[in-house]
């Protein structure tokens, strides 16, 4: 059993999934389902393509019984080991502070995928632009794809449905190596009226191409002496936020290698700490490249730094670098429109994550029962024990495990997770129905959130509202 | 022609599909500084064939068939030159080429505004400078240009040409750097910024956040070729603001979304195409020519009708007919040598061009340099990195250091060793040089002529140039009229070569600001002011300060007083009110035209009246020196957006600079004070590195005046500032990484 490359698979699994409350008020994020499985299983499913066979995933303390019971007891196909690392409850963690609990298990490169990423890309690709240009932190980058772009409905009130604009990140790619990351800022940080350049920058990089049509997906592979250097400075919380733009700064900085005397002088503990505490990323990063790979850097008739001295500034030894998805799918379902959006895409994209023999033959397991009359289209996906009544119709649409869906009933464009019923001759159209719900007759829902547990009352009609506990508790009408 | 041209932009008149080309022979500086003086540099030999020609033979390899010269400074030459050149019979070419003549024009902006008078564009046309070299196909550049104005961008007026050429390429004008945003997959300029001598670029955020994909290009160079909408002309006449190509292309950036016209953008990668801009571009462009990186423009293939055949021997070494080549003599590499020369025995040549029928003695070393045609070197001379013009006569046993540039007719030796970057002209300068060289009209008042031609008319300095010299100095053109106000910048093109990024050919568009003020009514208002301890001297006029070792009083630019006073006044009163730094501006501009002092005056004495301002603040705690630097730290960088906004290029900063200087100078106190005043309007980010250094590097023109002793002493003064300078950019990274925190 081991990882490509060594490296350490970690799935980041304790966010609180801030931006879609109104989903997950009783299961981790994490364990939201999407098509047929939590939506962790996608992240996992995904590393285990790629070859990963041990997967460490990091969580709150109260989710990991949760998590391991759901992930663990044979319900979901899973081959890779598994292990948690869980964080305590009540602190606000950050991504990169969480990886400094398992810092000493890195032994070369560490790769974070976040639990919400569905994507039908392969790490491996990742994995080698990090290698080709020995890259010292790897990002994946992708763009949305249309149906998220374009201006389709989300579920739930109107005032919350933001756009994602304010996520944009400006990132700059050097011309001539389109893989090399020279600048990354979020445009939510570009406080003042003008963007500064330094001279030196563009010395460095003269031409810069800077997109924002990229997305992070929250997928970064990282050299271990990254880690190590969060982990003894423990300044960084973020990883997206401050690692990467740390990391993608410091290309520019020159490894003046150490006169050997001068450490020895420095022998004594005071001036020892002091040391510490001024070292930077790039102290790291120097001297990690062994003295040996040094030399061989410096005989070698193809290397650039041929014929340097030892002491000599370095330079490049610090490199941030993109893989960009430019097909396939890539998202993260961190937001109601993304959840709703790959839950509906799921009966597609299922055949990704699953060999042939699974996803063969229809989208309606075994156990369910569908009276006469009734069509399930091809876009739309059941659970197991899924009962439907008389005429009913079900379009783009995602039902959960032991659902019952009475006569006269028609879904479009929604997806339904377990054990909700919807009783006779109800119309749902692009709503999200939690778990357990329980829909009366002749209901008409458009653009709704319905939360767990819920009831809605007879011939009840909505529209681009949340029903749930906790939205009622906090509801204001806002128009 | 000309109303239909005006009323229907677009209209095309696609049946004759003539490509008109438009030549701007005259580039309006005085970077060539006495080069240009008898000859335009549109006919500057470049490998001995007029620089007008290379641009001839790019246009009529691009297939242009129509050419219009637009001449201003020595026009007649090159209507001359044209007119005995092939271009004017019609059966060698299918190009005619036209020559206009105009001496009222005074920039780019007027010459195009009186093309469109004249209504003589048809189509899309190109305009070029009379000095480019190029190998590109620029038809190409012409057919995108109208393809994208019959496609989907209807729009663009222009499309601007650019070179790759990465950072510290030798091609590279220093004075043309720029920085510029291009959208990515449309090609579109977005944003344009000269980017001489800064350290910081600020570019408006809205480009990043309104464009899905832009790149930023600083490895570009401006081949000042345009390829303009037939709309373009009228543009120019319609806003009379704008003066060059550049003022051009950033007014209509900045006013593209209430006009809509827009700017694209193409780049060469794999032609030649560069421009001499100043002698630093000359030696590079030269050099890629004889490296045959212009082919077909190279010297044994270029234009067949020369009439001269140039053999092309190994390592790049040219021979035209009729070379006498004494035994003992040796080419090295990259040696042209024109047609009819004579090279004496023992005599070694390399990196060099050689004119016509130039003689050059017995044991001459030429090393990097350039010698148009009849030039006469004598035996034993030395002759490194320089430009000889032609008929310029070196006698016996010279050394010419590097950088020495030797105008036309000029005779020097024998028997001397020019210092480097020494400048020499065959006449003494006349004050209306740069006038006649920037094509003014001749509007200047004529007592002050008078005046100057008085002061300048020197006799030869016979002990400098030799016995037998026909040499007077050559000034840079600066924009005083009084000699003594303006520390004259010596440095010269071969330190662009070592990297050093500064020069004075600075392009003095701002030279019309003359100094109105009587000299005698200064003097008597300079007296009076308590501050002025130094000025207050009644006889201080021909005292040798004996701590100094010179006199101060001579070197020190004269201040209007009333102003300084009020200047003073101002800044305590802005401070007391806390009124807002763009009013203060506000303020500042208004004395400046109250008391009618120019700007540069304005400028020299900001860094003294902000000091001043200091001192008044410290008068509440004792006044002592620290107290008072302490103050004037706050004030920097509380005031630091007021002095950046007067000292934003170099120029002005070196004014500043040298009004610093005035200040230590008075103030006897301060004088071991001024590396930390350096250091705080340094910190504050007023001061560029770069200008601090160039000050530094700076020497006078003539080596014993008072103002020299003055730099020299407030060199020694400022080293420790200036060596911690020069040490601090390779100690560590630590630093930078903060700036760039700030970004």
């Amino acid at each position: 059993m081991s990882n490509p490359g060594d490296s350490t698979a970690v799935i980041m699994a304790a966010g609180m999934g801030s931006r879609m409350t109104d989903l997950n008020t009783e299961c981790p994020k994490a364990l939201l389902p999407v098509g047929r499985y939590p939506m962790i299983w996608y992240p996992i499913r995904t590393l285990e393509k790629s070859g990963f066979s041990d997967i460490i995933i990091i969580t709150r303390q109260s989710w990991k019984d949760q998590l391991a019971s759901n992930l663990t007891s044979g319900k979901v196909p899973i081959n890779a080991k598994l292990e948690f690392s869980t964080i305590p409850d009540q602190e606000d963690i950050g991504t990169a502070d969480s990886l400094c609990q398992i810092a000493d298990r890195v032994k070369t490169n560490v790769l974070i995928v976040s639990c919400d990423l569905i994507t039908d890309g392969d790490f491996l690709d990742l994995m080698s632009v990090h290698r080709k240009n020995s890259s010292c932190l790897t990002v994946m980058l992708s763009q949305l794809p249309n149906s998220l772009t374009a201006d389709t409905v989300v579920p739930g009130f109107k005032a919350k449905q933001k756009s994602n604009s304010g996520e944009k990140i400006s990132i700059g790619f050097e011309h001539n190596n389109m893989e090399h990351i020279v600048y990354w800022k979020a445009q939510v940080d570009m406080e003042d009226e003008f963007v500064i350049f330094s001279k030196k920058f563009l010395n460095r990089f003269p031409c810069a191409r800077i997109q924002s049509n990229w997305t992070d997906c929250h997928v970064y592979l990282i050299r271990d002496f990254v880690i190590k250097y969060l982990n003894d400075k423990r300044e960084i919380s973020s990883v997206q936020g401050e690692l990467v733009p740390l990391v993608v700064k410091k290309q520019m900085s020159v490894f003046l290698p150490k006169p050997p005397q001068e450490e020895s002088s420095m022998a004594s503990p005071g001036g020892d700490l002091k040391l510490d505490k001024k070292k930077d990323l790039i102290d790291y990063a120097g001297e990690t490249s062994s003295h040996l790979s040094h030399i061989i850097q410096s005989l070698s008739l193809t290397s650039p730094s041929f014929g340097v001295n030892e002491d000599t500034p370095r330079k490049n030894l610090i490199g941030c670098f993109a893989y960009r998805q430019t097909d396939g799918f890539c998202v993260r379902a961190n937001t109601i429109a993304a959840f709703a959006e790959t839950s509906k895409q799921m009966p597609r994209l299922m055949s990704h994550f699953l060999p042939a023999k699974y996803t063969a033959g229809p989208n309606v397991p075994e156990g369910t029962v569908i009276k006469p009359k009734s069509q399930v289209g091809a876009d739309s996906m059941l659970g197991e024990n899924v009962t439907i009544g008389e005429k009913v119709s079900i379009k783009k649409s995602v039902l959960g495990k032991n659902c019952t869906v009475g006569d006269g009933v028609k879904i479009t464009n929604s997806v339904v997770m377990d054990g909700v019923s919807i009783s006779q001759n109800c119309t749902i159209s692009n709503c999200i129905v939690s778990q357990s719900a329980k829909i009366e007759t002749g209901c008409q829902l458009s653009n709704c959130i319905i939360g767990d547990n819920q009831t809605i009352a007879t011939m009840s009609t909505h529209n681009n509202d949340v029903l749930s506990n906790l939205a009622h508790m906090m509801s204001v009408p806002l128009e | 022609m000309a109303p239909k041209a005006k009323k229907q932009p677009n209209e095309n008149l696609k049946q004759e599909h003539v490509l008109q080309a438009v030549i701007i022979a005259d580039t309006f500086n005085v970077r060539f500084g006495p080069v240009t003086l008898k000859k335009p540099r549109a006919l500057l030999p470049l490998v001995n064939v007029p620089l007008i020609d290379y641009t001839l033979e790019a246009l009529a390899a691009s297939q242009v068939q129509e050419v219009f010269v637009f001449c201003c400074h020595l026009g007649e030459q090159i209507r001359e030159h044209i007119r005995n050149s092939k271009w004017q019979d019609g059966r060698t070419s299918a190009m005619t080429v036209e020559t206009l003549l105009s001496d009222s024009c005074i920039s780019v902006g007027d010459a195009l505004r009186e093309i469109d008078a004249k209504s003589l564009i048809r189509s899309d046309f190109l305009l070029i400078t009379g000095n480019l070299v190029a190998n590109v196909d620029l038809s190409q550049v012409v057919e995108e240009h109208k393809q994208r104005t019959q496609g989907k961008d209807k729009s663009s007026v222009m499309t601007l040409l650019f070179k790759t050429a990465q950072p510290g390429h030798r091609a590279r004008c220093t004075e043309d750097e720029m920085f510029l945003l291009e959208e990515g997959l449309s090609k579109r300029l977005l944003y344009f910024q000269k980017s001489q001598d800064q350290r910081k670029f600020p570019i408006p955020k809205d480009i990043l956040l309104d464009h899905e994909d832009v790149i930023v290009h600083n490895d570009l160079m401006d081949c000042h070729v345009c390829v303009c909408s037939p709309v373009v002309p009228t543009l120019f006449t319609d806003n009379f603001d704008y003066q060059t190509v550049h003022s051009f292309v950033k007014g209509i950036l900045i006013n593209e979304e209430i006009m809509g016209n827009k700017i694209h953008m193409s780049i060469i990668q794999d032609k030649y195409a560069a421009r001499v801009s100043n002698l630093q571009t000359y030696d590079a462009i030269s050099k890629d020519v004889i490296c045959r990186w212009t082919k077909p423009l190279v010297p044994d293939m270029f234009g067949s009708c020369h009439e001269k055949r140039i053999k092309n021997g190994r390592h790049n070494v040219y021979c035209s007919e009729n070379v006498t080549l004494l035994r003992g003599s040796s080419l090295g590499k990259n040696v042209v040598v024109g047609k009819g020369t004579f090279i004496g025995s023992g005599t070694v040549i390399s990196q060099s061009v050689i004119g016509q029928n130039c003689h050059i003695g017995e044991n001459v070393r030429i090393a990097n340099s350039y010698l148009f045609d009849n030039v006469v070197i004598e035996s034993n001379c030395e002759v490194d990195t320089s430009l000889l013009c032609s008929g310029v006569h070196v006698l016996e046993r010279v050394v010419l250091g590097k950088g020495c540039v030797l105008a036309w007719e000029t005779i020097v030796g024998p028997d001397v060793k020019l210092a480097n970057g020494t400048q020499l002209m065959s006449e003494p300068q006349i004050d209306e040089f740069d006038d006649l060289d920037m094509s003014f009209e001749g509007d200047d008042k004529p007592e002050n002529d008078k005046s100057n031609n008085g002061k300048v008319e020197e006799s030869m300095d016979t002990e400098s140039y030799g016995a037998k010299c026909q040499a007077y100095l050559y000034k840079p053109a600066v924009e005083s009229d009084d000699e003594e106000e303006e520390i004259v910048e010596e440095e010269s093109w071969w330190l662009y070569a070592a990297d050093l990024r500064e020069g004075h050919w600075e392009e003095s568009e701002d030279s019309s600001e003359e100094r109105d003020d009587d000299d005698d009514d200064e003097e008597e208002e300079a007296d009076g002011d308590g501050e002025f301890d130094l000025d207050s001297d009644e006889d201080g006029e021909d005292n040798v300060d004996s701590t100094l070792g010179f006199n101060p009083k001579s070197c020190l630019l004269k201040v209007d007083a009333d102003f300084y006073k009020e200047l003073v006044a101002t800044l305590v009163r802005a401070d007391s009110e806390k009124i807002k730094e763009e009013n203060l501006i506000l303020e500042i501009n208004s004395l400046k035209h109250a008391f009618t002092v120019p700007i540069n005056e304005v400028i020299h004495c900001l860094p003294c009246s902000f000091i001043d301002l200091a001192i008044k603040q410290a008068e509440s705690s004792g006044s002592s020196l620290p107290s008072v630097l302490t103050a004037f730290k706050s004030i920097a960088s509380q005031y630091s957006s007021v002095m950046c906004n007067y000292m934003k290029d170099q120029e002005s900063q070196l004014t500043a600079i040298s009004g610093l200087g005035d200040f230590v100078i008075k103030n006897e106190a301060y004088r071991p004070r001024l590396p930390q005043l350096f250091n705080i309007l340094y910190d504050a980010d007023i001061l560029s590195e770069t200008s601090v250094i160039t000050w530094y590097n700076q020497t006078p023109s003539a080596a014993s005046s008072n103002k020299a002793l003055c730099h020299t002493y407030l060199k020694k003064l400022a080293e420790p500032f200036v060596s911690w300078l020069q040490t601090a950019e390779s100690e560590s990274s630590e630093e930078d990484d903060d700036d760039e925190d700030g970004n």
